[in-house]
């Protein structure tokens, strides 16, 4: 069966900008994988490695996104689509997710769609659950441990915080993975330089019958408009007269919510 | 694509996320831990110059020589075990019959070859060696020792320098599993620590005839001369390596750190060192790619152009950690940081791979021959 790892590329740096008109982020020349993604390949390969699978990277992004493709298929995926067309430029998380449903339907023999949690540009995590959504898929998000790849089903434990979740669902299912999860492999030189030309392949809106006001700009209802850097409160503290000590500090956890 | 360039990126992660946090513990333990070596191993870092058919990646000496300025930016030590490797697959590629490809190479991708040259009574010299190879029927006998040899006890394969009766210097593949192999003594050198280093002993080893390395394949450089210009590339990589090393330790502290109201950086005295560094660190890194890329072309010079790698970058490598020190002043001298091993560590590359006063010579033969 496939599993299908939808890789993005992103820009190689710690400040992300926003373009103050079009209010999407500021691409550049100097790109990496999302490192989720790595960790997202790392549990596909484990499970495809246990099930005789096949790994697919998919990625929706301009031309140069092909090479994060590259890196999926050195690291041991099998091939690579890239869906690429000018009409997709400008989506926000909803039409970026339509078009990669759109392609994963394409595909046939799905076991698995895995995401890394989120992408470290825009960070809201959102694409792994509108694509499960839209496919009509269970979803198991922000996982840190794969407990079992049965034949039917696949249960995995979520990263809460503070706490953990043991979730199970039937195939096809959609994962989002968290960096917790696994040490993912580097990529394979050997596997790099031999790439067959035709490893990677292409698919536009046309080929993906892709609803003109469903994509890009037409197909976003949402806009970042920034980006901002929340100030540091600093310490908050609180000093609390000895006697009635313990009475405030009751109150103020109960307040909190912290206790009943 | 520019494959090589994802390639890059990868050695830099690595280099940033398994390598430079053991540094100081490599220098100080004299080893590098067995899980970095085996996570180096799986990354196929040892086929980076093997062909494809034999699971390696082909890259150019370009890619390979920055993949070692990288490493061992991050520890020294891990680059020149990696040198030491790829330059004895470059001459098995150069001057080895199919045949002995076929035999050896598989375990190219898993285990270090070594290249045996250095005896007790020649080094830089090679002419001064002992070693015997005798003709017999389907092979040579080999006698001698080897000492000084990098990956030495470490590698498995190794190809030595031996006279033939006719006093012509030859090569052959031993390998450890032969009759008659040894190990002799490993060296506790001052610099590069975490680089095994020792000898062999051979004797009465037989070879069959396809185990002796083709000079005729690659006329225009003997065998040791085309080891040593391979070697000095990625060397003059290494070097440059252990310059950025230093210049980021300073860059790091002068920033830091105040005299005053001023930054470090901010005072003349110290800009002078700074830029000193930066200019050293450029200059071995534009002599090596050079050379490097002149040997991808197949042009000769690149011999010479490899040769002032490391004359050039091993003195200023040196200087650079001399003047990273005094700008760090009490902290360059402390244990905690980890100027002193650069310059140890740097400081080899003046004799290991030929003499800075042999390279020289070469130079000058050279520019009067020209």
């Amino acid at each position: 069966m496939k599993i299908v790892v939808a890789v993005k590329q992103v820009p190689n740096t710690d400040n992300v900008a926003i373009d103050p008109i079009t209010h999407n982020l500021v691409r550049s020349n100097d790109n990496k994988m999302n490192k989720y993604d790595k960790h997202a390949l790392e549990t596909a390969f484990e499970i495809a490695a246990k099930n005789d699978d096949e790994v697919v990277a998919i990625s929706m992004g301009p031309n140069q996104a092909k090479e994060v493709l590259a890196e999926a298929i050195a690291m041991g995926a099998s091939k690579g689509i890239l869906l690429s067309d000018r009409k997709f430029a400008g989506a926000d998380t909803l039409a970026t997710a339509y078009v990669l449903a759109k392609a994963i339907a394409k595909l046939t023999d799905v076991r698995l769609v895995i995401f890394g949690q989120q992408a470290i540009d825009a960070d809201t995590g959102q694409v792994g659950p509108l694509v499960a959504t839209q496919l009509a898929w269970p979803q198991l998000t922000y996982l840190y441990e794969i407990m079992a790849v049965d034949a039917e089903e696949i249960t995995a434990k979520r990263n809460l915080g503070p706490v953990s979740q043991t979730i199970t669902a039937n195939y096809p299912a959609v994962l989002t993975i968290s960096d917790l999860a696994n040490e993912p492999r580097y990529l394979s030189a050997h596997r790099l330089m031999t790439m067959a030309d035709d490893a990677i392949i292409t698919w536009n809106a046309e080929k993906l019958a892709a609803e003109d006001e469903r994509i890009g700009l037409a197909g976003s209802p949402s806009a970042v408009r920034a980006i901002v850097e929340p100030k540091e409160a600093g310490r908050q503290g609180k000093v609390i007269e000895a006697a009635s000590a313990v009475e405030q500090v009751l109150a103020i956890l109960k307040s909190e919510g912290m206790i009943r | 694509m520019d494959k090589d360039a994802l390639f890059l990126r990868m050695v830099q992660d690595f280099a940033d996320q398994e390598v430079a946090p053991l540094d100081m513990d490599i220098d100080k333990n004299r080893k590098i831990p067995d899980s970095l070596y085996e996570k180096m191993v799986k990354a196929e870092f040892l086929g980076m110059n093997l062909p494809f058919e034999y699971g390696g990646a082909n890259l150019s000496l370009v890619t390979i020589a920055k993949t070692l300025e990288i490493i061992a930016t991050a520890n020294a030590s891990l680059a020149v075990i990696l040198e030491g490797h790829m330059k004895t697959v470059y001459q098995l590629l150069r001057y080895g019959n199919e045949r002995l490809l076929q035999h050896y190479f598989p375990a190219a991708l898993k285990s270090i070859f070594a290249f045996s040259m250095t005896e007790s009574t020649g080094g830089t010299n090679p002419s001064y060696i002992n070693s015997t190879a005798r003709k017999v029927d389907g092979g040579y006998i080999i006698n001698g020792s080897k000492i000084m040899i990098t990956n030495g006890g470490l590698a498995d394969v190794y190809v030595v320098m031996a006279k033939d009766e006719d006093e012509t210097l030859s090569f052959y593949v031993v390998d450890e599993k032969m009759a008659g192999f040894s190990y002799t003594e490993a060296e506790e050198f001052i610099g590069l620590t975490g680089t095994p280093v020792g000898g062999i002993a051979m004797e009465n080893i037989f070879v069959p005839d396809y185990h002796r390395l083709n000079p005729i394949n690659y006329p225009s450089l003997t065998i040791g001369d085309s080891a040593h210009a391979d070697a000095r590339v990625m060397m003059g990589a290494v070097l440059a390596g252990i310059q950025q090393h230093a210049l980021n330790e300073v860059l790091d502290y002068a920033k830091e750190r105040k005299a005053g109201a001023q930054k470090l950086w901010e005072l003349q005295t110290i800009q002078r060192k700074i830029a000193d560094i930066s200019i050293g660190y450029q200059t071995t890194r534009l002599l090596y790619q050079d050379a490097a890329l002149k040997r991808d072309l197949d042009n000769p010079e690149y011999f010479l152009l490899s040769t002032m790698a490391k004359a050039y970058g091993s003195r200023t490598a040196v200087t650079v950690g001399d003047d990273a020190m005094q700008a760090m002043g009490a902290y360059g001298f402390s244990a905690e940081f980890p100027i002193a091993h650069l310059i140890r560590d740097a400081r080899a590359l003046e004799f290991a791979e030929g003499s800075v006063e042999k390279m020289r010579t070469e130079i000058t033969k050279f520019e009067a021959q020209r």
